[in-house]
């Protein structure tokens, strides 16, 4: 799936701004890196416009494989935050065994 | 990189007197079956910090043996275009269930992962990243705790003292 910059921007706004940052990212903050809401949404971003892998799931969402980073980026039209955004345990594994 | 783990622990699972040699066969619809993927996925791949022994009472690499059949199953899958399964078979005839004979431990194992991936990822996430709904998911959790129940003959009617 190829998204408009227009599309991943609103995409990634959407996800950094709503539940998935305070889920995930917040987390970061107890290593000593503290990753802010800007920064989380340039990653989002960025792996939405160059995903080294994307594809269709069920149910019309589409993932998004970040391989530098080990993140992944679901986007869902169907949520109010338009989807979420994470790194996978296992890394590329929790991506690939995604339906 | 660290981000959310697994924070509500479980109490370790108990074999049931009387249950441990208990096997029954469970046939899932493919839907639900892929269902079971989704979970075992988040389960083993995508939530970081489950204990697996403590919060799901089996062995990660136990637990995987199981999720290797579950996927080779999906993987020879066909969809059509709403994501629903459509399995052929020689004739071209729609297949639709995953079958095998599961031991009690083995059943108790896939309803605690069911649990511990529908409570972590909760009412925000479990839709966007499994694709199915926790009210779905708990029609399976419903399904494994009946079938833990079978050996009790509960849908047999009782004579109780109680009045």
């Amino acid at each position: 799936m190829n998204l408009t910059e227009e599309e991943a921007r609103k995409i990634a706004h959407s996800i950094a701004f709503g539940h998935a940052y305070w889920e995930h990212a917040t987390n970061l903050a107890e290593s000593g890196e503290l990753m802010t809401e800007s920064s989380f949404e340039a990653l989002i971003l960025e792996t939405l416009l160059n995903p080294e892998k994307s594809r269709c799931l069920i149910a019309n969402r589409v993932a998004f494989w970040n391989a530098t980073e080990g993140f992944l980026v679901i986007f869902n039209p169907a949520d109010p935050d338009l989807g979420t955004a994470y790194w996978p345990g296992k890394g590329v594994d929790g991506y690939k065994k995604l339906r | 990189m660290d981000t959310r783990s697994y924070a509500n622990p479980i109490p370790m699972p108990h074999e049931v007197s009387g249950t441990a040699g208990y096997v029954t066969q469970i046939s899932l619809p493919g839907t639900q079956t892929l269902l079971v993927h989704q979970l075992f996925n988040e389960s083993l791949n995508g939530i970081r910090g489950i204990q697996f022994e403590t919060h799901i009472g089996m062995s990660e690499p136990a637990l995987r043996k199981l999720f290797d059949e579950v996927d080779a199953w999906i993987e020879a899958c066909e969809y059509n275009a709403d994501g629903v399964i459509v399995i052929r078979d020689a004739k071209g005839l729609p297949i639709g269930s995953f079958d095998r004979a599961y031991s009690a431990s083995e059943i108790r194992a896939l309803r605690n992962m069911a649990e511990v991936v529908m409570l972590d990822l909760g009412q925000e996430e479990f839709f966007t990243r499994t694709g199915f709904s926790l009210e779905e998911a708990k029609q399976l959790l419903d399904r494994l705790n009946s079938v833990l129940l079978d050996p009790l003959h509960l849908d047999q009617a009782s004579q109780s003292v109680a009045h």
